[in-house]
């Protein structure tokens, strides 16, 4: 058989990166469903810039275990997760940024 | 020698192909290491049954997901052949794995959802081959009923047709229920008993790295 073993060939590694972490971002917006726009969303806080990569405050839990309230949430989670081709895991992180913002958004009116 | 099986869509059998042509690969003296990288763990669950079993011969089995291009350089240093398992959707995996690859195979069944996968599979595979301009691409259709009176086999080869850059491999996979019998065994259908399933797999192996 033709199968011979290779060395390690010089590659790009931070254009492959980001070759690699443009999977996870849907091919279009409109894919998304919206279902309740509510109010203009504030500018995104991004909570992640007041800790340097790598820290991770030490009063701040790194999970969330959820008890639903009843299944209705669990099956919008599963739905929108399957339309937008994601884990429920990535779309609830993103429906929790959204709503997040949202709520911050009314507290500042 | 990187052999990454991908596909766009879930189904098509890519950890069953993964996994058996490890074992083929195996059984002809090299070696082999398979790497899951499809957070499902489907073909690590495969390869713990196999270690349980203390079936021969031996295949290493690496878990990795993320950003794969690495491992996989570093593995193809280590081992005469490594073969990838990736989810059936466009990940970071597949992606970065086709960056290192020496051959994707694009595993698609003949039914009109798979292959409708095949166009934004085919623009994800250019901006690859930028990375990575001696990847070759090979298609193969897989769960292709046995029947010789359904031409979904024949239609769906012209479809891949269509596609320039996934030259369509020789080998079919049929659906066959061995495939899912060995599966849970932790072995490969080249160590059971159907002769049409083994035959399959052994000119696979034989066709990827000719």
């Amino acid at each position: 058989m033709a199968i011979k073993k290779r060395g390690t060939a010089p590659v790009d590694q931070e254009k492959i990166e980001a070759f690699g972490a443009a999977a996870d971002v849907p091919a279009s917006s409109d894919r998304a469903p919206i279902l309740d726009p509510g109010p203009e969303p504030a500018p995104a806080v991004r909570t992640a810039a007041k800790t340097p990569a790598g820290e991770w405050p030490t009063d701040v839990p790194k999970s969330l275990l959820i008890r639903w309230p009843d299944a209705a949430l669990a099956v919008e989670l599963a739905a929108v997760a399957a339309l937008e081709d994601r884990s429920q895991h990535k779309t609830a992180i993103r429906a929790m940024q959204r709503g997040l913002e949202v709520l911050r958004a009314e507290h500042r009116d | 020698m990187i052999i990454l099986i991908g596909s766009q869509k879930g189904g098509p059998g890519k950890t069953t192909v993964a996994v058996n042509l490890a074992v083929e690969y195996a059984r002809n003296g090299k070696d082999v290491c398979l790497v899951d990288a499809d957070p499902q763990r489907s073909a690590a669950r495969w390869h713990a049954d196999r270690e349980e079993q203390r079936h021969q011969p031996a295949i290493a089995c690496v878990e990795k997901t993320g950003s794969i291009n690495q491992t996989l350089q570093d593995l193809a240093g280590r081992y005469d052949v490594v073969v990838v398992d990736v989810a059936g959707k466009d990940s970071q995996e597949m992606r970065t794995g086709m960056t290192a690859a020496d051959t994707l195979v694009v595993v698609v069944r003949p039914s009109q959802l798979d292959l409708d996968t095949l166009g934004h599979m085919s623009q994800v595979i250019e901006l690859a081959i930028d990375f990575n301009p001696d990847l070759d691409v090979r298609g193969l259709i897989s769960q292709a009923p046995s029947n010789p009176a359904i031409t979904e086999r024949t239609d769906a080869g012209e479809y891949l047709a269509d596609y320039p850059r996934i030259r369509p491999l020789d080998t079919v996979i049929y659906e066959r229920k061995a495939y899912r019998d060995v599966v849970g065994e932790g072995l490969g259908v080249v160590e059971w008993t159907n002769p049409k399933a083994k035959a399959e797999i052994q000119e696979l192996a034989r066709e990827l790295v000719a």
